[in-house]
């Protein structure tokens, strides 16, 4: 092969060095130290190397590294897959194989490799900055490829950069092609590594003292609400996420009856209006698919669970958007006996004391109503604190909460409330989910955070049905009305919350963040969801009704075949127009004139032209002489080195009258 | 037309202005001619000019050698002229007891070869191997012709008896051929009315010297030619040898003929550069005489109407 006879160049190793730079430098965080160190000390060795030709490193040594590096790799991740620890081969690869870069075949497979890896920044985040910081490196390493290809003249390094642009933005109509109609399948086509899903935060399927504190510490988007319509007020913003039925005094999780399915609504009686809305739900590995307390249809295919649960077939592990309708006001009707009995399931050795307030509560009162009453009551009276970080409970957290600490965050309080229901025979449960959102009003939607999690409770009253019951509003009635200030938690301390911010500049920084969460909620609604239904929708749209995978390969075939026959049409039959500017006012001058009734013939000089349109139009005589005389010495004179005169003649073209005076 | 530029204007160089004005003065109605003769001599080449006996060549000839201060000769070829009638001969000369050469005519700056069609090729080819080398040989010496050397030939139609028409290879010889044609009538009317032309000629003063020509001659080396009229130049040269409208395509030759009287067309309009129209101008006279029509062409073009299709077909952009 003739490429093995190359040497390439210090310019096109620095452009190979810069593109590798510009790969790496996003991943480097992400890995561990000493891949790290590995790859910067590495590509400075790179650099020592290209500013001062010593000698290269010896065939032997870059082999043993190369044996010793994949080796580290394997044995910091006992594995070569996946996606962190092949992430890392790569990386530590491609820095060694700038240490080797001798042939035009090397510098080839350091482009490739380079592509490759900037794909792989799409497996940790997906953001817009890491979508515009991967074109530009995309476009530097196709201008390192243009480096190593045009090797037999210098070029400017512009040059490089402009061709690399041209491709790419050749490339564009392709991708959006690729983008709209490549078909789209539910789920990944192969199985992505084990650890893909790793860090993705939500609820859990059980709650233990502390669970949901730690959450809220969290300023992670959960999901964002569009509402068809005004939204609801802030006591009604009860997100409803798992039911959790079963408890053994310490941990709470949902237990066997709840997930059992229903038919939508059943025998939920509706007590108002109805609300609908959109969901855009971020990954959280979980099935649970959060809607407005309580509700009734939801867009996508889930099951509805006996405790009105909407659960998905798979864990919901990539941003999914779906619509939902819910009745904020509602009658559940009757309980049956099974579920009765899971909602009076009380552990092993409730302490005398939890035992003692309950039977005391059922004692003065009349119905179960009025023990709900007595309880929320006494969580209001007595000195409870509503804190994010509460102190640790022992062996029987309920009795240590409610007699002793009597500090707590929601799920001690919900935690409390249901056991203590239950010991006074009221049927309850405790629902987690999340409450409130902070509205945006540049995007018009609410956004859900991780720290806006919360646990309540539910309790059967017989006219009523199941009764959403929140403790924690009895303690801290702020927690309803406004978001945790995650920066002014103290240990032990109450609960600070965001009130209402007065000041400009807190006004204006709000402001910002609501436009830069607005931009990324279209990002990720139209181009990271753009999901199987998004597709059928839009070719539904498009008239494509029940576009089978068939259609839409052959869709895309026929329009990218039909892209690429029109390009070569077009290149087939265009009359090439001049590339030289000075001929190209030329032409728009001699169009003008045209417009005036003056033709310039095929073979007709510009200064017969000219004389023919003074004679024509006299009052032009002034523009025609100055244009002429400036065309012909343009483009007969000698060469000139400025520009100037050139822009000069497009600027007296463009002021050239174009209709007649 | 108050603001008209020195490019859009001709007749800016005042010397050549006003040669061209004195001789106008004599040879009336024919400026277009006049210049065009003046540019073939810029040129460095010859002319030959095909017409009729009586419209003025032979005063063409003469006054522009006056005008000009150059020394000139007119020969008049017969059937039964030799080459040593035209070159010079040796005579011994009896006091020296040596041969001692006699020039001939072709040692002028301006010969005029009148009616050239009349004379034996062999003769014909004597002044066209000067014309070439501006040298000849005799009698194994080797003689340089005087500088500038202009030869201004005449050629009767061809339709008249007794004629050698000149092959094309002589042909090619000449830089243009031009026609004068008869004057119009406020021409012929003025000529009718005023002094005998030879009276007139006799009054003429020279306007420059033979050195001031050989500069002139050099100037027009330098006027420029852009890309992109030797891309049109090309274009042009490219139509006549693809298409099959002619028997042969215009050679090299004729190529750098057309670009050299552009030229000297340019710098007597007073220009550096040489402008498209004046390869429109010249390309007639140069390429009249080279361009023959294709024979089996069934309608046969007279040059000057070759001329207008090649110009017609090939686009300026």
């Amino acid at each position: 092969m003739q490429g093995h006879a190359t040497t390439l160049s210090a310019r096109t190793q620095t452009w190979l060095l810069a593109a590798v730079v510009l790969v790496v430098l996003p991943h480097l965080p992400r890995m561990p130290g000493w891949i790290t160190l590995f790859a910067i000390g590495v590509g400075l060795f790179k650099l020592l190397l290209l500013r001062r030709p010593w000698h290269q490193p010896p065939r032997m040594l870059l082999a043993l590294l190369t044996v010793a590096a994949s080796a580290a790799v394997f044995f910091y991740y006992s594995t070569l897959l996946g996606k962190q620890a092949g992430v890392a081969l790569l990386i530590v690869m491609l820095a060694l194989k700038l240490l080797e870069l001798h042939t035009l075949r090397d510098a080839r497979l350091v482009i490739y490799l380079s592509y490759f890896l900037v794909i792989t920044n799409f497996l940790f985040t997906q953001t817009i900055p890491i979508a515009v910081y991967m074109f530009v490196a995309t476009l530097v390493i196709t201008a390192a490829l243009s480096a190593i290809t045009h090797t037999s003249r210098q070029r400017p390094v512009g040059s490089h950069l402009r061709l690399a642009a041209v491709l790419l933005a050749q490339a564009l109509p392709i991708m959006l092609v690729l983008f709209v109609f490549f078909p789209r399948v539910a789920g990944p086509l192969w199985g992505l590594p084990k650890d893909a899903y790793a860090g993705m935060t939500g609820l859990s399927d059980s709650m233990t003292p502390g669970a949901i504190s730690s959450l809220a510490q969290s300023g992670a988007t959960a999901f964002r609400v569009e509402f068809f319509g005004p939204a609801p007020a802030a006591e009604l913003r009860y997100w409803r996420g798992p039911v959790l039925w079963h408890t053994d005094g310490r941990t709470w999780s949902p237990g066997r009856i709840g997930s059992y399915p229903r038919k939508p609504p059943d025998a939920v009686q509706n007590r108002g209006e109805a609300l609908r809305y959109a969901v855009t739900l971020e990954g959280h590995d979980k099935p649970w698919l959060l809607a407005l307390d309580l509700p009734v249809q939801i867009s996508t295919r889930a099951v509805y669970t006996v405790d009105f649960q909407w659960l998905s077939y798979r864990p919901v592990r990539e941003r999914i958007r779906y619509e939902a309708t819910s009745w904020p006001h509602y009658d559940t009707g009757p309980l049956h006996s099974p579920l009765r009995k899971a909602a009076l399931q009380l552990p092993e050795g409730v302490s005398p004391r939890v035992q003692e307030l309950a039977r005391d509560w059922r004692a003065r009162a009349d119905n179960d109503r009025a023990v709900v009453q007595q309880a929320l009551d006494y969580f209001r009276s007595q000195p409870f604190v509503y804190t994010l970080q509460p102190p640790l409970l022992g062996d029987d957290p309920v009795d240590e909460f409610l007699f002793e600490t009597r500090r707590g965050f929601c799920e001690h309080y919900a935690a409390a409330f249901v056991v203590l229901m239950r010991s006074a025979g009221v049927p309850a449960r405790v629902v987690t989910g999340y409450q409130g959102g902070e509205y945006n009003p540049v995007g018009d939607y609410w956004l859900i955070r991780q720290a806006d999690a919360h646990a309540w409770a539910e309790v059967w009253l017989p006219a009523a049905g199941w009764l959403r019951v929140d403790p924690t509003a009895a303690v801290a009635p702020e927690r309803i009305e406004h978001p945790l200030d995650l920066d002014l938690q103290a240990a032990g301390t109450p609960a600070r919350f965001r009130l209402l911010e007065t000041g400009l500049l807190v006004r204006s920084w709000r402001r910002l963040q609501f436009a830069v969460d607005a931009v990324n909620n279209h990002w990720n609604q139209w181009v990271l969801s753009y999901g199987p239904q998004r597709q059928l929708e839009l070719l539904a749209a498009l008239g494509f009704r029940q576009a089978s995978w068939r259609e839409m390969a052959l869709t895309l075939l026929l329009l990218i075949g039909g892209c690429l026959l029109g390009i070569a049409l077009w290149m087939l039959l265009r009359t090439p127009g001049p590339s030289d500017p000075v001929l190209q006012a030329w032409q728009r001058y001699c169009k003008h004139l045209a417009r005036l009734n003056i033709r310039r013939g095929a073979s007709e000089g510009p200064r017969d032209f000219a004389r023919r349109a003074i004679a024509a139009h006299p009052e032009l005589a002034a523009q025609v002489c100055s244009i002429t005389e400036l065309y012909i010495r343009l483009r007969y004179g000698k060469p000139l080195q400025d520009s100037h005169e050139v822009k000069q003649l497009q600027q007296l073209v463009r002021r050239f009258p174009q209709h007649a005076g | 037309m108050a603001q008209n530029s020195a490019i859009l204007q001709p007749g800016m160089n005042a010397l050549l202005d006003g040669i061209v004005e004195r001789l106008g003065e004599i040879i009336l109605g024919k400026e277009h001619q006049l210049r065009l003769a003046l540019t073939c001599l810029l040129a460095r080449g010859h002319l030959l000019i095909e017409d009729l006996p009586g419209v003025g060549k032979t005063t063409l000839a003469h006054s522009l050698a006056t005008v000009l201060g150059l020394h000139y000769q007119r020969i008049q070829f017969t059937s039964d002229l030799l080459p040593a009638d035209i070159l010079g001969v040796s005579i011994y000369n009896r006091d020296t007891g040596e041969f001692q050469f006699h020039p001939g005519p072709v040692f002028s700056h301006i010969v005029l070869a009148d009616e050239i069609n009349r004379a034996t090729p062999k003769t014909q080819s004597a002044l066209l191997e000067a014309m070439e080398e501006h040298q000849i040989t005799v009698e194994g010496q080797t003689r340089e012709l005087p500088q500038p050397f202009f030869v201004i030939a005449t050629q009767n139609p061809l339709y008249q008896i007794g004629t050698f028409p000149l092959p094309e290879s002589q042909l090619d010889r000449f830089l243009m051929c031009i026609e004068l044609g008869y004057p119009d009538a406020g021409a012929e009317r003025e000529l009718l009315r005023g002094a005998d032309r030879r009276t007139l000629l006799a009054g003429i003063e020279p306007l420059m010297s033979a050195g001031q020509l050989l500069e002139l001659q050099r100037q027009v080396d330098s006027v420029h030619a852009a890309d992109a009229l030797l891309d049109y130049l090309q274009a042009l040269l490219d139509f006549t040898r693809q298409s099959p409208r002619y028997q042969n395509g215009l050679s090299p030759r004729a190529g750098l003929a057309l670009l050299h009287s552009a030229k000297a067309w340019a710098l007597l309009a007073g220009r550096d550069l040489v402008l498209p129209e004046d390869l429109q101008t010249v390309l007639p006279v140069v390429v009249g005489h080279r361009l023959q029509a294709a024979e089996d062409q069934t309608e046969s073009l007279s040059g000057s109407e070759r001329v207008r299709v090649l110009l017609e077909s090939v686009p300026l952009p």
